[in-house]
């Protein structure tokens, strides 16, 4: 019961994070290009995100052995978290810039709009186009195709590696399922209070739990036996949770030190 | 002759689309996998290497592994830190 919530709660924080990413980069591209190519953008995405996912991830899981998916899935769950918890400390101790994802969408809206669907005529598609939703454009359609393409890329590797991993494919994808209907519809109806999402602490739970589960993997796949079984999860979670804040504190305090010394 | 050239162009650059592809799967790994953090990709795989080797002495794995990764990670903000301050 303790492991299905964990691996639904893993899948929900960690597919929003990617997904946020994904319409952050949509709306700038549908606002500043127009909505028709960047929602044509999206769908090509999403029908190449389904073939990649059903061609490789599903026959995937029923050929390699278990152990050693679960070594390998370990491993990138490892390095993808181990690197997000990295960036999420290093923001909370005030050693790196928040990520701000108004500013994103600013920066990208800048560059989109340097050169408009008008200046851009060489590259765009038939105009015309469906009413009220603007011409074709190429370049709204390729910002929006990239984003939705890699943030899915991302979110479908976890959705195969936590579901593979656990044996818990359904969890799994309800996690990303109420992901997406908790990101899409909160993006639909509040698109510019994007930036009191608390992207750092989502990044910093996401970051624990996903090298906490590519650690108990890995150990998982090489036949360690955890003490505690299962439930082991839960005080690897809190020893990567306290690790996290004392190395936060450790951080600040050498920032604060540095400031009173200059 | 033109049309000649014009086809061996084509024949150039349709050969060039398989190895643009490639580049961009290799990178798009790379980035992944190594990007500007390698200390993560190089734990991982000792982690692995320890996980093998001593997955019959528990409390030997587990001391190595959490020391490990306590050790690289502190290294890692370490080096990831703002320079001024």
């Amino acid at each position: 019961m303790t492991q299905n919530l964990l691996i639904i709660l893993a899948s929900f924080v960690a597919c929003a994070v990617e997904m946020v990413e994904a319409l952050t980069i949509v709306i700038a591209a549908g606002v500043s290009r127009g909505w028709r190519s960047a929602i044509e953008g999206v769908l090509a995405a999403l029908v190449c995100l389904v073939a990649i996912v059903g061609g490789v991830g599903v026959p995937l899981v029923h050929l390699v052995p278990i152990d050693a998916l679960r070594v390998i899935i370990g491993g990138l769950l490892m390095v993808l978290g181990l690197s997000w918890l990295r960036k999420a400390v290093l923001r909370s101790s005030g050693h790196k810039a928040m990520h701000d994802e108004d500013a994103v969408y600013a920066k990208k809206v800048q560059e989109l709009s340097s050169g408009g669907p008008d200046a851009t005529a060489g590259k765009s598609f038939a105009r015309g186009g469906l009413s009220g939703l603007g011409p074709r454009d190429a370049t709204g359609f390729a910002v929006a195709f990239k984003g939705v393409f890699l943030e899915g890329l991302e979110v479908a590797l976890i959705v195969i590696s936590l579901g593979s991993s656990s044996h818990h494919f359904l969890n799994v994808i309800l996690g990303a399922v109420l992901a997406a209907v908790v990101v899409f519809s909160v993006g639909a109806a509040t698109s510019k209070y994007f930036a009191r999402v608390p992207e750092n602490k989502m990044k910093m739970t996401v970051g624990i739990l996903l090298s906490s589960f590519g650690l108990f993997w890995i150990g998982e796949g090489t036949k360690v036996s955890w003490p505690g079984s299962d439930l082991s999860i839960l005080w690897v979670i809190g020893v990567f949770s306290l690790f996290s804040l004392i190395c936060i504190n450790f951080l600040k305090n050498m920032l604060v030190g540095k400031n009173s010394a200059n | 002759m033109q049309t000649k050239n014009e086809s061996m162009r084509q024949t150039k650059a349709l050969s060039a689309i398989p190895k643009k592809y490639l580049i961009s799967f290799v990178k798009f790994w790379y980035n992944f996998l190594v990007g500007d953090t390698p200390e993560f990709f190089v734990l991982t795989l000792a982690i692995i290497a320890i996980g093998i080797t001593l997955h019959k002495q528990r409390p030997a794995f587990m001391v190595s592994v959490f020391a490990l990764t306590g050790i690289v990670f502190g290294v890692s903000l370490y080096r990831g830190r703002q320079k001024k301050g």
